[in-house]
């Protein structure tokens, strides 16, 4: 019985290690592989010729690819705080609404996710097109922010789902208004998550590419569609210098939102329920 | 008129087709500690969120302090609210909590601080200021809690079983604590709690709820000594209910009469005739047993035998239907005060069917003869029943209590 018991987890684990050994070699492996060229003395990508940040340099100097840079980090920080607005009124405000809609507009409003980009930045193109606006950062910012909202949005239901009412319920007791509870306790307690959500509409704004073609205009472009015609004229350790960047700029991001999420008060107060026992040590001194 | 602080009048509420609130009346005097006791789901908690202005009746009035305020916003009203899990801020400190009502109230720092630690030093937490709520045990967050409810000295404090989520040691003394507390501050306290110990210890008055109704709303002697139906002598105490038929009428007492047995009631607090059907309770304490070979006339000590010291007069075996109108009977004139007498020979019959020991009370669990159960709870562990026994299950006249009279006064 334990014997067949065993075996199974045994290959249970033997699966998670083969997958695990697969997802590193495919995702990691090439990322590793470009940071590695990115210091490579040679033009020629595939012969090592000695450890040089001249690519770096190379960069720095490139007039149009620190505009594009520049444009990337504008673009992703406008679309990310506007999104975090929208998305976090949504998200606190729809469960307030008394609209028989209401599934529906949920259901629209986290489809973005589900939908394919390339579909999603035909949609927009059509749009804006009719709208007659002009393509550029401001067509570029509609839609990244479009985007974006889903994930602030159900990263704060999400967050909301975890706060008890009763909170708001002894805040209007002790004599706050909707508004207070709002700014004193609903918006502090969410926090993390619009902070999480940020930054992870940060750098899925910054790394966008598919949509971006469709919308940007003539004149503009972002760092990964820089990258992304560059390709077409063959890759220089250039593009892997900043490849490198951006891959550390995104890392950087990723690694402050979990940080950011792991550290709300919500979680920690789960302590609370194990902390239970100790109560007996109250009744003999009830000071503690 | 002055001393009542709080009225609900006919307040009515529902919840999609439930309704959860029928009708309820309620007037709460200033400074008294009044506790709404139920069983789950009878629409307490409700109450409590409709004074608090969490919920809107769907018709009725709120009157607090003269004034209509069922529609007013929670903020607006001088009531605060304990809940059940406390509901303190997390992202707040204890001082920070305590003191959220006088921030918003812009009150000055200094004063605040005062206030603070006053609150803190009346729940016992001198020095806790700067915790987190996730560092305090159960029993301090309830302080905080309480704390935080009273620095705004509210009218009326409202709690919703504020102890439920604490061990028994701590609750007892938690119960102690909240009693001084309310005493001191004098403020009027609305309390939830399910557990009937707690409401008979701590409070002024008593509101047993059933339905979204109140059964009977009256000072913990009066709702356990005398419940006006069977739901409050079921409810408080767990008492066990009778029914049976009135077969005679003497003064102060009247005989009652069921397929177990007959029994004596007080007839003094509520007019019966003879033929009525009633419904008596009688808690497990007032129950006596004897053994039912002690009713035997072979028996050595048994009253008919000469050598019985105390009941030299007795008659012969009282269920036998010849006796019933013999002028030695109990019920006869002329012996109708000899408590002696009725103590010994009403009686139900039953069988002992459990018993169970704790605390210091030994539970009697027995079969009258039509199969219905009934609790007699006795002092002392060595008792000579065990399962099986036949006994005679008998009390004071004037501990049954006759429930469910129709209201005609
Ligand atoms: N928001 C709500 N929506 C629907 N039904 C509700 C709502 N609040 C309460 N109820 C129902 O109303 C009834 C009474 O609820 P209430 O919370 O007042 O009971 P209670 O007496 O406090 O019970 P307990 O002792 O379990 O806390 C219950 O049947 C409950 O299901
Ligand atoms: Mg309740």
């Amino acid at each position: 019985m334990t014997k067949t018991a065993d075996s199974k987890v045994l290959k249970n684990r033997t699966i998670a290690n083969v997958y695990l050994g697969l997802m590193i070699v495919l995702m990691y492996v090439p990322i590793v592989l470009v940071i590695i060229y990115s210091f490579n003395e040679s033009k020629i990508s595939s012969v090592w010729a000695g450890f040089s940040l001249k690519w770096y340099e190379e960069l720095f100097r490139d007039r149009s690819m620190l505009d594009a840079a520049i444009n990337s980090l504008i673009l992703a920080t406008v679309s990310s705080f506007l999104a975090a607005i929208i998305g976090t009124l949504a998200a606190v405000g729809m469960p307030k609404a008394k609209l028989i809609t209401k599934g529906l507009i949920e259901y629209i409003s986290t489809l973005p996710i589900m939908i394919p980009e390339i579909i999603l930045g035909m949609v927009f193109l059509a749009f804006f097109t009719l709208l007659r606006l002009p393509f550029g950062m401001v067509t570029l910012t509609i839609a990244h922010t479009s985007f974006c909202i889903p994930y602030i949005y159900m990263l704060v239901k999400a967050r909301l789902v975890g706060i008890p009412k009763s909170y708001a319920e002894a805040a209007r007791g002790l004599g706050a208004t909707e508004w207070n509870v709002f700014f004193d306790i609903t918006l502090p307690l969410i926090m993390p998550a619009i902070v999480s959500g940020m930054l992870l509409s940060f750098a899925m704004s910054l790394d966008d590419v598919v949509i971006s073609v469709f919308v940007t205009g003539v004149t503009t472009n972002t760092l990964p569609l820089k990258i992304y015609t560059q390709l077409k004229t063959g890759v220089t350790p250039k593009t892997n210098a900043l490849c490198t960047l951006m891959f550390v700029i995104t890392l950087v991001v990723l690694l402050l939102s979990s940080w950011v999420s792991r550290k709300s008060p919500i979680t920690t107060g789960r302590r609370e329920t194990h902390e239970k026992p100790s109560e007996n040590r109250l009744s003999v001194d009830p000071v503690g | 008129m002055t001393d009542i602080i709080l009225q609900l009048v006919q307040i009515r509420k529902s919840f999609g087709d439930t309704t959860v609130l029928d009708g309820l009346d309620l007037s709460v005097r200033r400074g008294e500690f009044i506790t709404l006791l139920g069983p789950s789901g009878c629409g307490k908690t409700t109450t409590l969120r409709i004074i608090a202005g969490l919920e809107i009746p769907d018709s009725g009035q709120v009157i607090l302090e003269g004034k209509d305020v069922t529609y007013d916003e929670p903020n607006k009203r001088n009531v605060n609210m304990v809940f059940q899990n406390y509901a303190l801020f997390p992202h707040m400190n204890v001082e920070q909590n305590i003191s959220y009502s006088l921030r918003l109230r812009r009150v000055d720092k200094a004063t605040i601080r005062k206030t603070v630690e006053e609150a803190l030093e009346l729940v016992q937490l001198e020095g806790f200021e700067k915790r987190m709520p996730n560092e305090l045990s159960g029993g301090q967050q309830q302080r905080v809690a309480i704390a935080r409810a009273i620095v705004n000295q509210p009218a009326i404090l409202l709690l919703d079983e504020p102890l439920g989520a604490l061990d028994l040691q701590l609750r007892r003394q938690m119960q102690m604590e909240l009693k001084r507390l309310q005493k001191r501050l004098g403020v009027t306290f609305i309390y939830i709690t399910h557990d009937q110990e707690e409401a008979l210890n701590m409070s002024d008055r008593i509101a047993v709820m059933r339905n979204g109704q109140f059964e009977q709303i009256g000072t913990p002697a009066e709702v356990y000594s005398r419940p006006k139906t069977s739901y409050v002598a079921r409810f408080v105490g767990s008492a066990n209910i009778l029914t049976g038929t009135i077969t005679g009428v003497n003064g102060k007492l009247a005989r009652f009469e069921n397929h177990n047995g007959i029994a004596y009631i007080s007839a003094q607090d509520a007019p019966v005739t003879a033929g009525q059907k009633v419904t008596i309770a009688v808690r497990g304490e007032m129950v006596k047993l004897t053994p039912e070979y002690l009713d035997h006339p072979e028996r050595p000590g048994h009253p008919e035998q000469p050598d019985h010291p105390q009941y030299p007069d007795q008659p012969e075996h009282p269920d036998h239907p010849e006796h019933l109108h013999h002028p030695e009977y109990p019920d006869h004139p002329k012996h109708i005060d000899r408590r002696e007498h009725l103590e010994h020979l009403a009686g139900l019959r039953a069988v002992v069917k459990d018993k169970t020991f704790a605390g210091g009370v030994l539970q009697v669990t027995l079969e009258l003869s039509d199969g219905s159960e009934m609790v007699s709870k006795l002092h002392g562990i060595d008792l000579p029943f065990a399962p099986g026994d036949r006994v005679i299950a008998s009390w004071e006249p004037e501990n049954a209590v006759l429930v469910d009279l129709e209201e005609t006064a």
